[in-house]
């Protein structure tokens, strides 16, 4: 008889130790993660050894303050810096050279990085 | 009798099956939609752009706030002395490449001597941390 009564308590296995861990597993993740989708965007700084670069094919673009673009010096508007920038590879300007100005932040020197990589140059260096 | 003893035994174990089936689905949607975050500060604020691309991103240890202020490892240090905590530490993966989470608000001249300083370390390929963008949905 004894027996037959501890076999009926095996059967009902008690679930709350799962549950515990499955809460605190589930506090972890919430807390840990984010939901942001993170990207990066390269640096490349002028250093030595690039003084031998072709200077025929150098496009300087000056980033400003507030996302300005200057290209050759001329300021730029949003609506028509990929076609500047498209003109200066066709151009054969393959090499940029972006000049960040003093009053320019990371915001502005990031989304001018991003625009004139996505233009095609092939060497982006960046100086201030 | 036999009616009103079932039922006590009922109340006092509920049954969790379908609890623990909610909390297993929750946690499973937060391991697969999110991403742990790859830096600890909750000032820093990422740069955005456009981009379509992903890249697997690691974790990052060198951070620059807002007003300049160097953490690499959760320590505050001068930007004079990173290039040589970079040298001396010996967990830095020099294969990948180096990624610095620096806030969108910080000037980017401050975020160029950073650069210089990491890549007088001897690290060539260095990244900067961004938020990426959507064209169609804007910010997620």
């Amino acid at each position: 008889m004894r027996l037959k009564f501890q076999i009926s308590r095996r059967q009902a296995l008690s679930l709350t130790p799962l549950i515990d861990v499955v809460f605190l597993l589930l506090v972890f993740f919430m807390l840990a993660s984010t939901f942001v989708r993170f990207s990066t965007v390269k640096i490349e700084t002028a250093g030595a050894g690039n003084s031998q670069a072709d200077r025929t094919k150098l496009a300087l673009i000056h980033i400003g303050k507030d996302r300005a673009v200057l290209i050759n010096g001329l300021q730029v508007s949003d609506d028509q810096l990929s076609a500047g920038l498209e003109k200066l590879i066709a151009d054969g300007k393959t090499n940029a050279v972006v000049v960040v100005r003093k009053e320019a932040n990371v915001s502005d020197l990031v989304s001018g990085l991003a625009q004139v990589r996505a233009a095609g140059f092939t060497s982006v260096r960046v100086v201030d | 009798m036999r009616l009103r003893h079932n039922q006590q035994i009922k109340k006092k174990q509920p049954d969790l099956t379908s609890l623990i089936n909610v909390v297993f689905l929750i946690l499973i949607f937060f391991i697969v939609a999110g991403v742990l975050r790859p830096f600890n500060d909750d000032t820093i604020e990422l740069a955005q752009h456009f981009e379509d691309q992903t890249g697997a991103i690691v974790a990052s240890r060198l951070i620059v706030r807002q007003d300049g202020i160097l953490r690499y490892r959760n320590k505050t240090l001068p930007l004079d002395q990173l290039t040589g905590a970079l040298n001396a530490d010996q967990d830095l993966d020099r294969s990948k490449p180096f990624i610095i989470v620096a806030d969108a608000r910080l000037m980017a001249g401050v975020l160029l001597s950073v650069t210089r300083a990491v890549r007088a370390s001897g690290l060539s390929d260095v990244s900067i941390l961004t938020q990426r963008q959507q064209a169609s949905r804007g910010q997620l």
